[in-house]
């Protein structure tokens, strides 16, 4: 199967003033890693090219909807090393090139005509913007807890990679109840891995991509795993903490043992999902036909991929 | 520690089972998630666990158990019964006393015992780690130990209660009527009258005008003017607690679709309702104070009690949703308001009595 063209300016409208230019700095340098998610495990249920190519970009679009609307509200000025949308066209044309990502969205799926992949995608949005939402609402909370993180990240991460595991098989019209429950739990737990990843890179760990450093913390932000290096650190300390600028002063703040001692906690905790994960997996491939047998494949690799970050996987 | 999986269906019989905490090879079960069919039959994934080798003594796993911060919103009423008591000279029932202390003592350990193993079988303090006591998810009681406890406590409540019945038989009537009502407001899901707010009105009544008036029928065969208040105050702050507790899970029941009156409500005019609480509790707590038994040197009994108001409506309305940290202790905080309460109303009858 050839590259996924996810954003072509056919697509859309020519005669509105800066959308394409817009779209065209969003859509490129982006990883596209949900479509080739969605592409691989669509390969294996026998899906031809134009519907992995709905799905890719359904679930582009929406991450990228999610992204000019992110920027807006983090007052982020840099998306994937370039100016954000909102700086360079205004916030006005920001808001207005999300929503209406999510409107082509609407608009595809319905035209393609699976109602049940149309419910479960506005179902996704809703809980996407619901995280979004409440994610806004932890803005300078310093003393937010993993566990009410967690509860937002399944909103807001997770949604979206539970979609990427279902929708292939919702597109493949196979809505076994069985099965897209599993998947939806295997969904939440690979989201909240990815965005716990993530939220370690802000530390420098396992950055293999030089994502910038504790942008998180700089925007007033407690991440999943600040909430875990918080939790034991005296009151004096934890103010000094959350004004950390660099890695070197908040290595220092808080004790090169210290930070190493949680750090291992936290890939403990989270290495307990992933044997969770496994063990879903394994109920998976009993549960699948020989015919989509290769789907596993594609989902071992995961937590590989997405939680330790590993390039070889 | 770990050493694995097993996924279940809840019309399998190890379901049950493995829900109650029994072991499997010498492992405990502990429930880590569950999907729920159409059908309403669950399929649950448990960690087999060894036993959990770092959990605290029996008495301290009790004492978790048992929830000892709420407890004075079941103990409460009956010592300050028993202070107003002291205050008007009235001749007491200590036998009644007793009965009753243990009586209530049985029931708040069943009412939380229960409430923590049904929770735990329909996966609420599995979705929410703030729920509960959560001494199953810890690993530190099996469930079925809990629901045994549970139903130990609710005998002895049960004994305890015949007990002041044979003695005060018209009390009966006012137990009846409590009990029609729970049946009416927890069981008719088609009435819909949970969701209209007829379990915060029993938990108002059975922990506030209803207790108090059984307490002082059974410990002071009397019953006046003030007793109502200080039941309507008792009232209005045990359902303040309830309902910061209803806030704070507003998340948790709107995605599990328990319909509290918060939730209908909604997260900001929430806000205004647990205030129309405090405003209450004032109100009640001033006639209750400022009546005419009662000498001048109350006033100041009212400045701690006003600087946690103050301090509780100030941490209400910082919160900003149910994700906020504010949040997270917020019950507590309701708990120490019903307790100050308490102590200080205990103390002004018993000074005003003594400096009469």
């Amino acid at each position: 199967m050839k590259d996924l063209k996810i954003y072509s300016r056919r697509d859309f409208p020519p005669y509105l003033p800066k959308l394409n230019s817009l779209y065209d700095d969003l859509f490129s340098g982006g990883k596209g890693f949900r479509a080739e998610l969605i592409r691989r495990i669509s390969g294996h249920l026998g899906l031809g090219e134009k519907p992995i190519l709905l799905q890719a970009q359904t679930i582009e679009f929406i991450h990228n909807a999610s992204l000019l609307h992110d920027d807006l509200i983090d007052r982020s000025h840099l998306r994937r090393g370039k100016p954000s949308a909102w700086l360079k066209y205004t916030p006005e044309y920001a808001v207005l090139a999300g929503d209406y990502l999510l409107a082509r969205v609407m608009v595809n799926l319905s035209e393609y005509g699976n109602l049940r992949l149309l419910q479960y995608t506005a179902q996704m949005i809703s809980d996407l913007l619901e995280g979004e939402w409440i994610q806004d609402s932890l803005v300078k909370d310093f003393s937010v807890t993993i566990d009410q993180l967690d509860q937002v990240h399944y909103l807001k991460t997770a949604s979206l990679f539970k979609w990427c595991l279902r929708a292939p098989f919702l597109t493949a019209e196979i809505y076994d109840e069985e099965l897209h429950g599993l998947l939806d739990q295997m969904g939440d737990l690979i989201g909240l891995l990815f965005q716990r990843s993530d939220d370690l890179l802000d530390f420098d760990i396992r950055n293999h991509e030089g994502k910038a450093v504790l942008g998180d913390l700089k925007s007033g932000y407690i991440n999943s795993f600040s909430a875990v290096l918080m939790e034991d650190l005296s009151k004096e300390n934890r103010e000094l903490y959350v004004h950390c600028q660099t890695m070197k002063g908040l290595r220092e703040v808080v004790g090169e043992d210290y930070f190493n001692a949680k750090l291992k906690l936290f890939d403990d905790i989270n290495q307990s999902k992933i044997d969770l994960y496994g063990h879903h997996l394994q109920r998976l491939i009993e549960s699948l036909p020989a015919s989509q047998r290769g789907v596993e494949k594609e989902l071992s690799r995961l937590p590989r991929i997405l939680y330790w970050r590993d390039p070889k996987a | 520690m770990m050493s694995g999986f097993v996924t279940i269906e809840s019309d399998n019989r190890d379901h049950r089972k493995l829900l109650d905490g029994e072991s499997k090879d010498g492992h405990w079960a502990l429930p880590v998630d569950s999907f729920r069919y159409s059908d309403g039959r669950e399929r649950t994934t448990f960690r087999l666990v060894e036993a959990n080798p770092n959990k605290p003594s029996f008495a301290t796993r009790l004492w978790v158990l048992l929830r000892p911060s709420l407890i004075s919103m079941t103990l409460g009423p009956l010592f300050l019964v028993l202070a107003y008591g002291r205050f008007l000279d009235t001749p007491m029932n200590f036998a009644a006393f007793a009965t009753s202390f243990f009586g209530l003592l049985f029931l708040h350990i069943a009412t939380f015992a229960y409430n923590d193993y049904f929770d735990h079988l329909r996966g609420i303090d599995r979705y929410s780690q703030d729920s509960g006591s959560q001494v199953i998810q810890k690993g530190w009681f099996r469930a079925k130990v809990v629901r045994r406890i549970a139903d130990v406590s609710m005998l002895g409540a049960a004994v305890s209660g015949l007990i002041i019945f044979v003695s005060q038989p018209e009390l009966l009537v006012l137990a009846s009527l409590m009990a029609l009502a729970a049946a009416f407001g927890f069981s008719s899901v088609r009435l819909g009258l949970k969701t209209l707010g007829i379990g915060e009105m029993i938990v108002f009544v059975s922990l506030g005008p209803g207790l108090v008036y059984g307490l002082s029928k059974a410990v002071l065969n009397h019953f006046d003017i003030s007793l109502l208040f200080l039941g309507l105050l008792m009232g209005t702050l045990s359902s303040l607690v309830m309902q910061v507790r209803n806030w704070q899970q507003i998340f948790v029941a709107s995605r599990f679709k328990l319909g509290t009156f918060v939730s209908r409500l909604g997260f900001d005019r929430s806000k205004y309702f647990i205030h129309l609480h405090l405003v209450l509790a004032s109100a009640y707590f001033g006639v209750l104070i400022y009546s005419d038994r009662f000498a001048a040197w109350a006033v100041p009994a009212v400045i701690p009690l006003g600087l946690l108001v103050y301090r509780f409506v100030q941490h209400v309305n910082e919160t900003a949703s149910p994700f906020s940290s504010k949040i997270l202790n917020l019950d507590r905080r309701a708990v120490r308001l019903h307790q100050l309460m308490i102590v200080t109303l205990i103390l002004v009858f018993e000074l005003t009595m003594r400096l009469k």
